[in-house]
């Protein structure tokens, strides 16, 4: 086998590199979930539904030390008079493998005496799990509401001062995967 | 110096180093600095770059995918404001606009009695601009996001912050609310 050594290895025409640098974003998956969703119970530790919380959320990398942005994107709606949501999120490598939880959660609160508040939290984590080439990571995250006002509204949205289970903005709560080069 | 020039690039187990699906290869930014307000309730269209429509970005090949982010600052008056925003993409400058509800998004800022909070809510979206429409190789692709209030707390202050009780128009911090489109990959 020859080796061939250069400064650059360039595309016909464009002339742009092809060669992955450190942090550049190799790949981008997203996952998304837009029904209205709501737990009515407080304190109650629940995984989020659809493939925000059944592992279904994957991505594979290409190289096999590359580190994992993760997004996660919720849209938190509300009804009178607050409601405080946490979220926790998780990873595991391979779908038989168990779930780890990482530093990665967040929160939204909302405070009003009038329904259909709503708000967008959005969160960047950049991970550095362990993983061998070829694995396959997945992602999930797992709700619990504050004891006075914990019920979680997922996308519900409305434009007026009702508590309907509508999405009028159409909103999309996903979780969003970058494979970022080292 | 001498150029190599390749389709692609592999090592000795065949696996790929050039160009990968998903891979960003072009980043567009656009950003609105000033103060705008409004109290309408019905949908309407940003100010400035952020709704006019010429936010655009030209991919090198139509197999290629389109990451859309925005950060809008949305500030308020006493008591609260609460927006939605949705985001509409379209070919070329007559091409009709279509909904890209994946990155859809809302703001909400409440403070009884007090005025001048703001908060930052931003988004995330990939999509396909090929899918339904005519879009092909050099074609830009533009982007504008709406905005509509809630009946009950309208009224929409972008990029307006201070560190006083005060309705004045003023961007204290030196926000800038922005769109930045991304170009991603993909082999086929």
């Amino acid at each position: 086998m020859s080796t061939v050594y250069t400064n650059s290895v360039l595309a016909p025409g464009s002339e742009k590199v092809m060669l992955r640098k450190s942090g550049c974003i190799m790949q981008s998956q997203q996952y998304e979930y837009s029904s209205v969703y709501e737990d009515l119970n407080n304190n109650n530790l629940i995984n989020m539904p659809g493939v925000l919380g059944n592992g279904t959320a994957t991505i594979t990398p290409y190289f096999a030390d590359s580190k994992i942005l993760f997004t996660a994107m919720i849209h938190c709606g509300h009804q009178t008079t607050w409601r405080t949501n946490f979220f926790r999120t998780f990873y595991r490598v391979t779908n038989s493998g168990s779930w780890t939880q990482f530093y990665g959660g967040f929160g939204s609160t909302l405070y009003s005496n009038t329904n259909a508040m709503a708000q967008t939290i959005k969160c960047s984590y950049l991970l550095d799990p362990s993983y061998s080439a070829g694995d396959l990571i997945g992602f999930k995250l797992q709700h619990v509401g504050h004891n006075n006002g914990g019920h979680l509204h997922l996308n519900q949205n409305n434009l007026s001062n009702t508590n309907a289970n509508n999405n009028v903005i159409n909103s999309h709560s996903k979780i969003y995967l970058q494979e970022v080069a080292t | 110096m001498a150029k190599l020039k390749v389709n692609g690039v592999t090592d000795t187990s065949n696996n790929q180093y050039g160009f990968r699906n998903g891979q960003i290869i072009q980043v567009r930014n656009y950003m609105y600095t000033d103060i705008y307000e409004d109290t309408t309730t019905s949908e309407r269209d940003l100010p400035g770059i952020l709704g006019n429509g010429l936010a655009g970005i030209k991919t090198h090949s139509n197999r290629n995918h389109i990451q859309f982010e925005a950060t809008i600052h949305a500030g308020q008056n006493a008591d609260w404001r609460c927006t939605g925003f949705r985001v509409y993409w379209r070919v070329g400058q007559s091409g009709s606009w279509n909904a890209l509800n994946s990155a859809n998004f809302t703001s909400t800022v409440y403070v009884a009695g007090s005025s001048g909070h703001s908060r930052a809510t931003s988004t995330i979206a990939k999509f396909d601009p090929v899918a339904g429409s005519s879009a092909s190789v050099g074609d830009n692709v533009y982007f504008k996001i709406s905005f509509e209030g809630h009946n009950d707390g309208n009224g929409l202050h972008i990029n307006k912050n201070m560190s006083t009780n005060s309705t004045a128009q003023e961007n204290a911090y030196s926000f800038a609310s922005t769109m930045t489109l991304s170009e991603l990959w993909r082999d086929s």
